[in-house]
């Protein structure tokens, strides 16, 4: 009998209006959990409930427990119409779906392989750290868990497990896009071209091949998006979208957006590399020596997880060639120059200079990129910003504020409240201007419960940009 | 034998008369005799002396008594001979000269040559007999070996010669024929030959080692020529002649130490033998060993001098021939060496040709050469290699009438080279024009060519390459034809050339790009050798593009076998990884090719500038383009980089007068300062343009490979390093010197080794560059940095070399830029510059006044004369300076607003 994984999720009625639908959120979320659940590869069946909570909503309309520990889930905002609650449900199970990886699972799932060996592999002895790094490798970019097996065949003990996951998807074809809709919608191949034109230009990712299939099963206005080995959970809202193409052509493209370092991988960039060499040889036999494929995949991922154009792609590499010497740590407010010739880090007393792992290093990739970080935010040729004060910044250094689930009445509750007002016209893409140091502790901190938010670091500004600063977050 | 005692008497005399010390001469006199009696024969006694002559040479001694001596030996030679020949015994006196002179020619001894002709005596006995030995002696010191050939072969035929002078006229009669003659088959069966007739003898197996050695490529064969070299020396270990050849072998084989070594202990054993001298000098002419030995060279060539008085030109014009391999700094040496060559043999033509060749083919000089070439042939009107050097300069000079009469006068002197003479009419008669003789000629060469040395089938590859890629219309079906004659010409042609033709009727439509018929002729090619990868990566590229057409997954299986079957037969070879990777790309992405191309540098303009423009790049009205000329120029002069080109984009829908886009991301938004009723003018934008690549992105605009095109061949480190201090240069907006004079400064302080910060300020002290630095300029005011100041900035300094850093507590820092502005302020108007006495702290400083790029940073060492008066009072930070800093940066953030502010 397989093994029960519990999902509930507590909703929170909204003030002045009616109680949601229990009964239904639960049936769509299941529905939800239904149609992606089994490409995870979980050996777990989901056991989803819903509640009603008495408190009424405020920052949250509802609340997620996986496994019975709670997940950050996004802020509502009562100034917005929110998506149907169901799909924000399904959604955030499936954004925490690495939380979904308990030691339980773990288990089961390494029975499962060790089941499937024909002869004692080296990986048997395998610490669970290891199989939960590779488990969360394959579910966070996209691929099943079913591939671990396949994985580990591939790594040998003393070997980093990255090294191993970049071997198994590292072949073209392991990069896929599938489009399953109803056999009546039309016009949807004659679009592709310039889908792919567009995301290369915005982001520079090359898309895998577009494979379109049909299911008369669809329910009307239903399709389902395969992105590598995972469908993705989907919003159908047929009546207010009375062009399904474009429709199903939108929510491609925003899912595209969102999950688009899925779609790096080592055989990908080894043929952009050959391109490149052609003009630039010694700028690729430098990289090729200095940067192993699977720090270059996961660096060039992590850019595209917050939207970094990658599509200048000499630059970026250059930027990793130049990169030696210790990394900003902390709220310098002045630029590095050159980093060739001068690198000026602020270090607070005592602090201990961090060495580079793969957010630092795509830090100061996106810091001698600038101008495509920075583009995309610009209104009216300034910055439009917030900043925050002294002590949030020093919490966020600290590491006293984002590791907790925020509570009403605890101190991060308290910030993202007053994120929510400071930002409340802007809510869609906010943007903070923060000390380059402390970049990715903050949007680690913050993005799970404001998905489009924007922190751009200081070293990331062009010298000739001039940020507005509208508001500063501080705490009482 | 002789004796030696009259030659000795004679040195005595002409030592005397050269004023000598006669006690020590009458000393090394004695010694010599007593050692030279015990030989044999003469000519051993000469072997003995030449030894003795060598070992003073290699003792440091000119050996001067010894080459007296030697000279008086050489002047008795006529007396001897004519002696040995007119007044011993019966007989037939001819045959005896004819015995002497054979004997004369199997120990190579010029000088008894010479001496056997030109006695008086033997002249008077023998008349016009002896004019074709002289004519001999002239041809072979000019090296003219196919025209000496008939005495050699004349001497191996003669029954009545000792059998060991007939082997080895045989074996020289066979050298001719595979050098000079190409003719292998001939010259094996001499060498063959020579083998019965010098059976047991070292000597006997020279020739068939360098058969193995220099024959048909077919029959080339190293190892069995080292194996052969190692019988001779079993046979005879003193016979010095196969040790030099074993040497020979080695260095075919690359081995050139070991050969070095052979050569070396062959000069101990015979340390008068010429040969072991003029080797080391041409293995010290090899490239891989020209840098490491040419301080020896001179050396060599002073001992190859004193042991050989008569023929060294011959080794000095070789010498110079090595001089002129090493480049353009050798060419004065190489020059020299021909021309005294030329000097001591003017009758010769071999060092006069050297030189011209030297002008031809290393100066390209063709007149030039030409001059030297006709001087050659009055010497020597019936050389074909006068006729072929005339040819070879007209054919530089393009005057393919000219160089056709030569080749063809050159076919009369010297038949037996009518396949290389075909192909060389061949390629006159195509560059005439006459492409019909031409494919006649080539196909007639190629017919003849089984040892496919000719370069007749190059030539018809050309010719047919033409045909497609360079005749107006391409004549494609005629290429494949001629190739298709081609195969036919020769019968039972080898499988491996029958592949190469077909897989140049592949090219042929591959270039056109007729893919699928393409395809075909590569696979031919394949099956007739299927062991060769290239064929499979043919038909790859062939498929490939195929696939890229129409996508087909059989298509793309095809085209994955051919690449799996060309990894397996070339694992190693990096490039079948590459194409695997590209079509895996291609089948990635189908729409691949519609990818935008992502340009460097963009201008995007809106109206009313646009009418000044066309918005079409290409077609840019002259006048834009003359202004974006002077533009890239400007920046080339200044900066010594090249700015990609400039592109022009219509952006009347947006906002703004004119935009600027790095990369495809807008980075400069602005509206040109323009008084009522003023038309803006695309020249202004230029100007801004010209302002905002000067100050902001400079070290954007050159890479690797920029560099790598202006500074070539330089190692991937050091290119990379070079560019960043270059980058780094430019970040800081300074005037650059040509770059392949920038790095042949950077070479000479070794700035590869030095960190890039490092070789950046030496390179700012280098008066070129020092004399343009941002900051020297008269109006520039000096603000330097206060001495408490610069040693805490001294003392945040941490790590080294490239990671190098300045770590900066958030109070210094603000208090630091506080006081700068407070110092702006005060000097409004004025332009300054910080100046430091600390060389190492001036790029992190500059890192620090990262946003204010129009203060210059300076080191003291830098200032120009006179700046102590041009000081202002030093920047020292004051308890308000990180208040006034936060006050500002305030001030700054309020008024500032979206929309509104620029």
């Amino acid at each position: 009998m397989p093994v029960r994984f519990n999902i509930t999720a507590t909703l929170f009625p909204a003030p002045g209006a009616a109680a949601p639908d229990v009964a239904a959120v639960q049936a769509a979320v299941e529905a939800g959990l239904s149609d992606f659940w089994p490409a995870l590869g979980l050996p777990a069946k989901p056991q989803f409930s819903v509640q009603l909570s008495t408190e009424p909503a405020d920052l949250f309309d509802f609340s997620l427990e996986l496994g019975g520990r709670q997940v950050p889930v996004p802020v509502v905002n009562a100034g917005h119409a929110p998506a149907d609650l169901a799909y924000r449900i399904a959604e955030a199970i499936f954004s925490n779906r690495t939380s979904l990886i308990d030691s339980e699972q773990l288990r089961s799932l390494r029975a499962h392989c060790l089941s499937s060996q024909r002869s004692p592999m080296p990986w048997n002895t395998a610490p669970e750290a290891d199989w939960r790094t590779l488990a969360e490798l394959l579910l966070q970019n996209g691929f099943s868990l079913t591939r671990l097996a396949a994985c580990f065949e591939k790594w040998t003990p003393g070997q980093a497990v990255e090294t191993a996951f970049e071997e198994l998807i590292g072949e073209l074809e392991m990069l896929r896009l599938r489009v399953i809709v109803q056999p009546a919608i039309e016009n949807l191949e004659n679009r592709l071209s310039d889908f792919y034109r567009e995301i290369y230009e915005s982001l520079g990712v090359i898309l895998p091949k577009i494979v379109l299939e049909t299911d008369e099963t669809l329910a009307p206005g239903h399709f389902r998006l395969q992105l590598n080995d995972l469908i993705l959970p989907v919003q159908y809202d047929p009546e207010n979208h009375p062009a399904p193409a474009a429709d199903i052509m939108n929510r491609l493209d925003f899912r595209v957006r969102q999950c688009a370092g899925w779609f790096v991988n080592a055989g990908l960039l080894e043929a952009q590399l050959d391109s490149i060499a052609e003009s630039n040889r010694a700028l690729i036999v430098m990289i090729r020596e200095q940067w192993p494929t699977h720090q270059l995949c996961a660096i060039l991922r992590h850019l595209l997880s917050e939207r970094v154009n990658i599509r200048n792609m000499t630059e970026v590499l250059d930027v990793l060639l130049r990169i030696d010497g210790p990394v900003a740590v902390d709220d310098s407010l002045f630029l590095p120059y050159f980093p060739p010739v001068s690198r000026v880090v602020v270090v607070p007393p005592g602090a201990v200079v961090a060495g580079p792992n793969v957010q630092q290093l795509a830090g100061q990739v996106r810091a001698n990129l600038k101008y495509p970080v920075v583009y995309p935010h610009l209104k009216g040729g300034v910055l439009p910003c917030m900043t925050f004060g002294p002590a949030v910044l020093r919490d966020f250094r600290e590491g006293f504020l984002g590791r907790e689930i925020p509570r009403p009445g605890s101190t991060f509750y308290h910030l993202l409240r007053q994120i929510v007002e400071q930002t409340a016209v802007e809510l869609q893409q906010p943007v903070f201007l923060v000390p380059s140091g402390l970049r990715h502790a903050v949007q680690a901190a913050l993005r799970p419960y404001f998905p489009s938010i924007a922190i751009i670091g200081h070293e990331e500004l062009p010298p000739f940009f001039v940020p507005s600063v509208k508001a500063t977050v501080t705490l009482p | 034998m002789p004796s030696f005692d009259p030659i000795v008497a004679e040195a005595y005399r002409r030592a005397a008369l050269e004023g000598r010390d006669m006690y020590a001469f009458a000393g090394q006199m004695n010694r010599v005799k007593n050692l030279l009696t015990t030989e044999p024969d003469l000519y051993k006694q000469w072997d003995r002396l030449d030894d003795l002559i060598g070992e003073n040479i290699q003792t440091g001694d000119k050996a001067q008594e010894l080459q007296l001596l030697r000279q008086a030996f050489y002047d008795a030679l006529a007396g001897i001979f004519t002696e040995q020949i007119l007044q011993t015994g019966d007989g037939d006196a001819w045959q005896r000269w004819v015995a002497a002179f054979s004997e004369a020619s199997f120990h190579w001894r010029l000088q008894a040559l010479q001496a056997l002709c030109a006695a008086p005596e033997l002249d008077r006995k023998f008349g016009k007999k002896l004019d074709r030995y002289r004519q001999f002696i002239h041809l072979f010191l000019d090296r003219r070996w196919v025209e000496t050939r008939p005495v050699f072969e004349q001497l191996a035929a003669d029954e009545t010669l000792p059998q060991e002078q007939r082997g080895y006229h045989h074996y020289v009669c066979g050298q001719i024929d595979l050098y000079f003659q190409y003719k292998y088959e001939v010259a094996k069966g001499l060498f063959e030959k020579a083998q019965s007739l010098l059976k047991g003898k070292s000597l006997g197996l020279h020739g068939l080692i360098e058969y193995y050695l220099k024959g048909p490529s077919g029959e080339k064969d190293a190892d069995r020529a080292l194996a052969l070299a190692e019988e001779a020396l079993a046979l005879d270990p003193d016979h010095i002649a196969s040790s030099i050849q074993k040497a020979d072998v080695l260095v075919e084989k690359g081995q050139l130490a070991e050969a070095e070594n052979l050569y070396r202990m062959a000069s101990r054993k015979r340390p008068g033998y010429g040969q072991c001298y003029t080797r080391l000098i041409d293995l010290f002419g090899k490239e891989e060993m020209f840098a490491k030995k040419e301080n020896e060279l001179t050396a060599l060539m002073e001992t190859v001098e004193l042991l050989d008085p008569n023929t060294n030109f011959l080794t000095r014009t070789d010498l110079g021939g090595i001089y002129q391999l090493q480049g353009e700094d050798y060419f004065q040496k190489a020059e020299a060496c021909h021309r005294t060559a030329m000097e001591q043999y003017p009758e010769g033509i071999v060092a006069l040709l050297n030189r011209g060749y030297f002008y031809l083919d290393y100066q390209k000089e063709a007149e030039k050469a030409l001059v030297d070439f006709d001087a050659a042939q009055k010497k020597a009107p019936d050389a074909w290699e006068c006729s072929l050097a005339i040819a070879r300069a007209n054919e530089a000079l393009e005057n393919w009438d000219a160089a056709l009469q030569a080749y063809q006068r050159m076919q009369e002197i010297i038949p037996s080279w009518e396949r290389f003479t075909l192909v060389m009419t061949g390629r006159c008669l195509r560059n005439l024009d006459r492409p019909g003789d031409a494919e006649n000629a080539l196909l007639q060469a190629w017919a003849l060519d089984h040892f496919d040395d000719s370069g007749a089938l190059a030539e018809l590859y050309e010719y047919a390459q033409n045909l497609y890629k360079n005749t107006e219309p391409p004549q494609p079906e005629k290429a494949i034809a001629v190739l298709e004659r081609t195969a036919k010409a020769r019968k039972g042609i080898p499988s491996d050339i029958a592949a190469g033709i077909a897989n140049r009727q592949g090219h042929v439509n591959y270039y056109l790009e007729q893919y699928a018929d393409a395809l075909p002729f590569y696979q031919k090619a394949s099956g007739l050798e299927p062991l060769e990868p290239v064929y499979y990566t043919n038909q790859f590229d062939c498929l490939e593009k195929l696939y890229r057409a129409n996508p087909e997954e059989a298509t793309y299986a095809q085209a994955i076998k051919a690449l799996d079957t060309a990894a397996g037969l070339a694992p190693q070879d990096a490039s079948i990884v590459k194409k695997r990777r590209q079509l895996a790309l291609v089948r990635h992405n189908p729409h691949l090719a519609n990818l935008p191309t992502l340009y460097q540098l963009h201008v995007e303009v809106g109206q009313p500038l646009l009418s000044q423009i066309t918005t079409d790049f290409v077609s840019l009205q002259p006048e834009m383009l003359a202004l974006t000329d002077a533009l890239r120029n400007r920046i080339r002069e200044r900066f010594a980089i090249t700015l990609p080109g400039v592109r022009y984009r219509d952006i009347t829908d947006g906002d703004g007068v004119y935009q600027f886009r790095l990369y495809e991301t807008p980075v400069w938004l602005d509206r040109l300062p323009l008084a009522e009723n003023e038309t803006p003018r695309m020249a202004d934008v230029l100007e801004q343009l010209e302002h905002f690549v000067s100050n902001y992105c400079l070290d954007l605009f050159v890479n690797y490979w920029d560099v790598d095109k202006e500074v070539p061949l330089l190692p991937n480190a050091e290119l990379v390093h070079f560019t960043r201090v270059v980058m780094a240069l430019l970040a800081e907006q300074t005037p650059l010197p040509p770059l392949p004079e920038l790095h042949r400064q950077y070479r000479l302080f070794e700035g590869v080794r030095q960190p890039v910060a490092v070789a950046v300020e030496q390179i700012r002290l280098w008066e070129k560059v020092r004399a343009t630095l941002p900051g020297l300029q008269a109006e520039y005011r000096y603000i330097g940095l206060g001495e408490r100041e610069e040693q805490h900035m001294t003392g945040f300094l941490t790590g080294a070399g490239n990671a190098r850093a300045l770590a900066l507590p958030l109070d210094f820092v603000r208090s630091f830029m506080g006081a700068i502005v407070r110092k702006t302020q005060e000097h409004e108007g004025q332009q300054i510059a910080l100046v430091t006495h600390q060389e190492q702290l001036r790029p992190y400083l500059r890192s620090v006044l990262a946003a204010l790029p129009q203060i210059p940073v300076l080191k003291t060492a830098e200032l120009p004369a006179g700046a102590s008066e041009r000081f202002l009072a030093p920047l020292v930070i004051d308890a308000s300076d990180d208040a006034f800093f936060m006050q500002t940066y305030s001030d700054f953030q309020s008024n500032i607003s979206p929309g509104k502010d620029q």
